[in-house]
């Protein structure tokens, strides 16, 4: 069985760091609510979406393949 | 390797977040840094380096594993160089030759000289002829060479 990496962590942070990405242009104040989208703020929520999507997945997989990994383990004792 | 890989991904997002603002042309260089451009370039940097250490601990992670599994080999402790025995500067000449190898071919020499001798002692007493060899104390036959050019001569 596998342990779970530390590494974990690390998505977790850049997840957290996507997600105030989606939110800084509204509250830094460089984006008016209302107003047509700058390119700083489309750019932002893209590569927002890019970074939270990629950390959420990695993050899922990882766990996921433990997990399985565990249970594949725990089988393989009990046979 | 899974985490590796979205690690490395997340490092890319990253970079390009560092660059976007100069690369969209809505930060010009030179002016004064927007807020917008401050905040996409900290925290590009931000995500950058935390998944270079992600993909560090992944990567660390695999190889125990790998380690752990036996597929890689644990690196063997260095042993330590024992350090050459002094060697006089004859030794290392070419041709040159130190004194104990001498005296020991002597020694293994000597029985094959005296044996020899003694049977050319042997031969000459059933001849009749000439006087018994004797060896000197260097090993050496003080009458060989005479005999041998009797010899020689016959």
């Amino acid at each position: 069985m596998r342990t779970v990496s530390l590494g974990i962590l690390t998505l977790v942070v850049t997840l957290i760091a996507g997600l105030w990405l989606m939110y800084a242009p509204f509250a830094i104040g460089y984006q008016q609510t209302g107003a047509d989208w700058t390119l700083a703020t489309k750019n932002d929520l893209v590569v927002a979406i890019l970074v939270v999507g990629l950390s959420l997945t990695g993050f899922v997989g990882y766990i996921a393949m433990s997990l399985q990994d565990a249970l594949r383990a725990a089988k393989t004792q009990a046979e | 390797m899974w985490g590796a890989v979205f690690s490395f991904l997340v490092l890319v997002a990253g970079l390009w977040l560092m660059l976007a603002p100069f690369a969209f042309g809505y930060q010009q260089g030179g002016a004064n840094w927007a807020d917008s451009t401050k905040n996409d370039f900290w925290l590009g940097l931000g995500i950058a380096l935390v998944s270079l250490i992600g993909m560090a601990l992944f990567t660390q992670s695999v190889v125990a594993e790998l380690r752990r599994a036996g597929v890689i080999k644990p690196r063997p402790a260095p042993q330590p160089v024992p350090a050459p025995e002094a060697q006089p500067a004859m030794a290392a000449m070419p041709g040159a030759r130190p004194a104990a190898s001498t005296s020991d071919l002597e020694r293994v020499l000597l029985p094959m000289a005296t044996a020899l001798l003694a049977d050319i002692a042997e031969r000459r007493a059933s001849q009749g002829q000439g006087t018994a060899p004797t060896i000197s104390a260097n090993g050496r036959d003080a009458a060989a060479a005479p005999v041998t050019q009797q010899e020689e001569g016959k």
